[in-house]
């Protein structure tokens, strides 16, 4: 059995974001970068997969040389190998034209599952597995918070805005992780030695070219600023007059 | 232009997304089709509504569901094709710009100059976005529109198509829906979120639902219970519950944070609410820096009260 996990690099949930002076990018050079939340939760069940029924672990992801950082922190890990596909301005690439990179890698290495995160906490996209499941005429199933591997299918532990389910699916499919998932392990020291011998294999790719560009970026418009009240009835005098839902 | 709306239901009833869906496609596009899954459904806004009966998605599945749409398409070649930002629609969303080779854009708040407006990093920024092609796939959302309000009301139009069990490989075995009365927190109208600084899953348990069904009766509205990373992490209440980063983004008309500190992620979550109240015994909790409206207090001094005054105003109500 082969895995293929996507992770994106995004700036860390605790960053503090400022558009850059042009408006057009963010302040990137200031800021920690982190793989992104869900895909990590992605690259953990990878790896338990490998541990508990044996697998081929592959991690992709698409950028420039700072994103071998995150792709290392994934061989850490345990994943056995990497692919780059180089971009040098991947935050500005259109969902579409991720999931396309992902598809074409995929097409080549022929897994039989492919994870990554529900979310991409950077352009807050959802798109990227459902797009590749398309691509690829996979399963899907998205917002997994728990996944047991029977034998060529898999059972699913999902949660949607409407509830939960369990879902069923035969292998090829796709996966989306959600929170909930798993706790990702903190890679060790032997981890860290290993990911430095691993390779990481680094690919040039054509992609579509799609009509979309961010064309500014600002911080959110200013709160009015908090004004403080006292008492049980004076938050109800400011839920009926001010608020005006009373 | 034309613009074709994906209407999203809950057993027969349409969602309040899709509603705001059709008022979005509106401001964007003078003709607007509809499709859904569904023998019949009553609803404005649309030139013509393709409707598309099968009792094998009485759960929707999206394999099948975007071969629907892509029909529809194939037949009214709309410029953009929106949908509501719903778990289910976003995945329509990536599957249907992979089908259609069109850019995707989700969760989108706003439009303005022939730009769209979303939040980028968790609404860290607003980012203002050029998108182009035919089509283009959109979602939008939640009470980020108005709803169509006119009486614009086409005709309903039966699709006859056979879609093979093929398509059904990957589907539902088993459903656990939410509880009755339990609202998901981003289509809530008001949203009563706990931290930490209520002390107890049994606190929260008691105190937040109290004051979320109290609000509920005051005002008639869809009010939700929410929380902050801290407690979901304790286990306190399952992850669905959680504002923030890598929670949900919620745009309330009112957002009532309880013993939450208010760190930058949860802020990420919640700062496009209409109204922050936040109560909190720290006074130089973070939280106090997007707040409209300060409590400095410890919880049990001013929740019961509250509860208690809601719920007679309830009461006098009817």
């Amino acid at each position: 059995m082969k895995i293929l996990v996507f992770i994106k690099r995004v700036p860390d949930t605790a960053a503090i974001i400022k558009p850059s002076q042009d408006g057009k990018d963010i302040n990137r050079s200031e800021i920690p970068f982190i793989i992104n939340p869900y895909d990590e939760l992605a690259v953990e069940e990878a790896i338990r997969l490998k541990e508990g029924k044996g697998a081929e672990t592959v991690v992709l992801s698409v950028g420039n040389e700072d994103v071998k950082e995150n792709l290392r922190r994934a061989l850490a890990m345990g994943i056995d190998r990497a692919i780059l596909v180089k971009h040098p301005s991947y935050w500005n690439l259109n969902p579409a034209q991720i999931g396309y990179i992902v598809s074409e890698v995929a097409k080549r290495e022929k897994p039989d599952i492919i994870l990554t995160g529900k979310l991409s906490i950077d352009d807050y996209t959802y798109s990227v597995a459902p797009y590749i499941a398309e691509a690829l005429g996979y399963n899907l199933v998205t917002y997994a918070t728990k996944v047991e591997y029977l034998d060529g299918k898999i059972r699913v532990e999902r949660e949607t805005d409407l509830g939960s389910e369990v879902w069923e699916a035969p292998l090829p499919v796709v996966i989306s992780a959600e929170r909930g998932l798993n706790e990702p392990r903190l890679p060790n020291m032997r981890g860290i030695m290993m990911a430095k011998k691993k390779e990481i294999e680094e690919l040039e790719m054509d992609i579509p070219n799609l009509s979309y560009s961010v064309e500014s970026l600002t911080p959110p418009p200013p709160r009015k600023g908090v004004r403080f009240l006292n008492s049980a009835d004076e938050i109800i005098e400011v839920l009926r007059n001010e608020v005006k839902i009373l | 232009m034309k613009a074709l709306v994906f209407v999203e239901t809950v057993k027969g009833n349409v969602r309040e997304v899709s509603l705001e869906a059709i008022g979005f496609a509106r401001i964007l596009a003078e003709e607007v089709v509809g499709v859904a899954v569904g023998k019949d459904l009553d609803i404005k806004g649309l030139d013509r509504l393709y409707l598309y009966e099968d009792e094998r998605l009485s759960i929707p599945i999206s394999k099948p569901i975007v071969e629907i749409i892509s029909e529809v398409q194939g037949r009214e070649n709309a410029k953009y094709i929106i949908l509501p930002s719903t778990s289910f629609g976003k995945e329509l969303g990536g599957r249907l710009s992979a089908k259609l080779s069109a850019p995707i854009l989700d969760d989108i708040m706003g439009y303005e100059d022939g730009m769209f407006i979303k939040g980028f990093y968790s609404n860290k920024v607003f980012a203002r976005i050029k998108i182009d092609g035919n089509p283009v796939v959109l979602s939008v959302r939640s009470r980020a529109f108005k709803p169509y309000e006119g009486n614009v009301e086409g005709e309903k139009i039966k699709l006859d198509i056979t879609l093979e069990d093929g398509y059904f490989s990957s589907k539902p075995v088993e459903l656990k829906e939410k509880e009755a009365g339990e609202i998901d927190v981003t289509e809530a109208d008001i949203v009563v979120s706990g931290g930490r600084g209520m002390g107890s899953p049994e606190n929260y348990h008691k105190w937040i639902i109290a004051l979320r069904d109290a609000l509920a009766r005051a005002t008639k509205m869809k009010v939700a219970n929410g929380a902050s990373r801290a407690v979901v992490d304790a286990g306190w209440i399952d992850h669905s519950h959680q504002v923030g980063q890598t929670g949900k983004t919620v745009s309330p008309i009112l957002y009532v944070a309880v013993g939450i500190s208010g760190a930058i992620q949860h802020q990420a979550g919640m700062r496009t609410s209409k109204n922050i109240l936040a109560i909190n015994k720290d006074k130089e909790a973070p939280i106090f820096t997007i707040a409209d409206y300060g409590v400095v207090s410890k919880w049990e001094d001013i929740l019961p009260e509250l509860v208690e005054k809601l719920n007679k105003l309830a009461e006098e109500k009817i």
